[in-house]
């Protein structure tokens, strides 16, 4: 099944490799992909080794408390959608922006301020595409026994090839493909889990009455800890330009009105893997049918070892990397973008050909798997820095500064600049043992609320400049 | 929107100064959760300096759904086996069916109404093209 998985990889991505002719087939798939494969790729993008090896390991481990993270997805598309899909999607017809950093310095008439999202945009896509390499020689290496260092390269040379060749064409197909997988390996797998258990009731009562804490509405986090997750990533996700990305390639902006509820419907879907395994898996330790386990992250392994028939265990892998590669192209082409449209001094809209764009993904993955490969645990601080960093770099600049006409280019550049320097210096103090928040206080979580306040703060005290800052045609795109 | 933000900071404030376990931080995050999300859906669906019923109603939601739910959660006593909610402890039952899954069945639908009524079709866009071209910085048309 991991053989067929990757054949099955390989073919789309030939096909749309044929397809790839420019730069903006390469950057947002010519304009030219239907709602349906927006969404599902979307929710391909987004979701990464954790929705089914780290999520439920977390919610065996802490219990309700790990739903936390995924609870805001609901309501995340959809305040998205009303944010940011219109205005970005109109910016691309308009202006022809074809990257984030684009429109942050189309909305602030700022070089700088493109440059500088840029910069956040190229250290957030190398260390989270790092990372994923790991988590994709793990996955690998299980599905065909070849060592690690061997599974690492074999991942990323399948991952990179589409990617190089493709770009975003490739990969919103592959998306579609891997994104289907892992709704119905998911599907497939909540069920099993809920049998496996003898259904919901059956096991809430098992565990409430050998661990009530585990059900209690905040787990075994604290209440300030759950509740800061549903803060951080239900604000932070307005801020994620793998999924902002795609408002530019569909090519029919009236199917945008379907956007959250295709994609809301498929996250929820992809995520019943996370909540089914971890119950079922806390279920069977409490009732003594499997041991306690060491390690949490294998709770999705040994559920599927001991309740699942081989086929779907193999189709969960495939579809664990399904998630990693999905998410790995989505960044290695945000990162060549930023790279070669938006960091060169002269930065303009038609800059950046096809050839350019294909060595910069390789560039930027030959530096990812260069840090993958390092021994040590510096490629793990990379990965962390990645979602906050975007949080609080696109957040404030980009979606409050296209619903804000008072927003000004000084307050854009100063709460980018407080988010990047927040986010790295919180974080690598945190990973050095030199610094510790409070049970509940993310580095994430004040990088996003300084920025904010950065951002608004300087933006009313410079308010004079804000007419001047904005431009008339995308005020009248930021009214539509 | 600002007092979200404001309830959020100070939440941090206090959590960072005198403890995390201090039973005001914990509303003060759900105060901070329902104001900044509500308000950022009231920024966002605003077109023309108007807001549509249907985006007021999908903002007023926003605001009810997390302060109700979270808010009755931190009030609720602790769990009963005989207790259950749909298979699920009560406020368990609270948080993934009222917080969760409710705002899946209700604000996609009120983005899909909110656009139908300001389509992005072909008429639209050639006019906002036809405005935009009149206003547009010379180098950038």
């Amino acid at each position: 099944m991991g053989l067929g998985y990757f054949i099955a990889c390989a073919g789309i991505a030939v096909w749309a490799t044929r397809r790839t002719r420019t730069a903006g087939d390469f950057f947002v798939a010519g304009r030219g992909i239907g709602i349906v494969t927006m969404a599902v790729a979307s929710m391909a993008s987004v979701l990464s080794a954790i929705a089914f090896i780290g999520g439920p390991g977390l919610m065996y481990r802490q219990g309700l408390g790990a739903v936390y993270l995924i609870l805001s997805a609901g309501i995340t598309s959809s305040l998205t959608a009303w944010v940011l899909a219109r205005r970005l999607r109109l910016l691309g017809e308009i202006r022809g922006a074809v990257t984030i950093p684009e429109a942050v310095g189309i909305r602030y008439r700022s070089h700088g301020a493109r440059r500088l999202a840029g910069l956040a945009m190229v250290i957030a896509t190398v260390g989270y595409v790092a990372t994923n390499f790991l988590a994709l020689g793990l996955v690998v290496d299980a599905l065909f026994e070849v060592g690690r260092p061997a599974a690492i390269l074999i991942g990323a040379a399948v991952v990179v090839a589409y990617s190089v060749s493709g770009g975003m064409l490739a990969g919103v197909y592959t998306d579609l493909f891997q994104g289907s997988l892992m709704a119905i390996a998911s599907i497939l797998v909540f069920a099993t889990a809920v049998s496996s258990g003898g259904g919901i009731a059956v096991m809430s009562t098992e565990i409430l009455a050998a661990d009530p804490g585990w059900f209690g509405p905040w787990g075994h986090f604290s209440p300030l800890a759950a509740l800061s997750f549903f803060f951080v990533l239900g604000v932070g996700a307005l801020g994620q330009p793998h999924l902002l990305h795609k408002f530019y390639m569909l090519r029919d902006p009236r199917q945008l009105r379907w956007y959250p509820m295709l994609m809301t419907v498929g996250l929820v879907v992809a995520l019943l893997l996370w909540v089914g395994v971890g119950l079922a898996t806390k279920t069977a330790v409490v009732t003594g049918a499997i041991a306690p386990l060491r390690n949490p992250d294998d709770a999705t392994a040994t559920f599927l070892l001991r309740y699942a028939p081989h086929w779907l265990a193999g189709l969960v892998f495939a579809g664990v990397a399904a998630a990693i590669m999905s998410t790995v192209n989505a960044f290695l082409n945000l990162a060549a973008a930023a790279l070669t449209r938006d960091l060169p001094p002269r930065a303009s809209a038609g800059a950046g050909s096809l050839r350019s764009a294909r060595w910069a993904t390789l560039a930027v993955a030959v530096v990812a798997l260069g840090l993958a490969m390092v021994p040590g645990q510096v490629v793990v601080l990379l990965g962390v820095f990645g979602w906050g960093l975007f949080a609080s770099t696109f957040v404030p600049a980009l979606a409050f500064g296209l619903v804000w006409p008072g927003a000004t280019r000084v307050g854009a550049l100063a709460s980018m600049a407080v988010g990047i320097v927040l986010t790295l210096g919180l974080e690598s103090l945190m990973w050095a043992g030199k610094a510790s928040l409070p049970a509940g206080v993310t580095a994430a979580g004040i990088a996003l609320l300084a920025a904010l306040v950065t951002f608004f703060g300087v933006s009313w005290t410079t308010r004079a400049q804000a007419p001047g800052d904005l431009d008339a045609d995308v005020r009248l795109i930021m009214e539509r | 929107m600002g007092s979200g933000l404001a309830a959020q900071v100070v939440a941090y404030l206090i959590a960072m100064t005198v403890g995390p376990e201090t039973p005001l931080v914990a509303w003060l995050t759900v105060a901070g959760i329902a104001g900044t999300l509500a308000g950022t859906l009231l920024l966002g669906a605003t077109r023309h300096g108007r807001l549509s019923r249907t985006a007021a109603v999908a903002a007023t939601l926003l605001l009810l759904i997390p302060l109700v739910g979270f808010g009755a959660v931190l009030l609720m006593g602790p769990d009963r086996i005989d207790g259950l909610v749909l298979g699920l402890p009560a406020r368990a039952a609270v948080v993934l069916l009222g917080v969760g899954l409710l705002p899946v069945l209700i604000f996609p639908l009120a983005y899909a109404i909110d656009a139908r009524d300001a389509p992005l079709d072909a008429e639209a866009l050639a006019a906002l093209r036809a405005e935009c071209a009149q206003v547009m910085p010379r180098g950038d048309r």
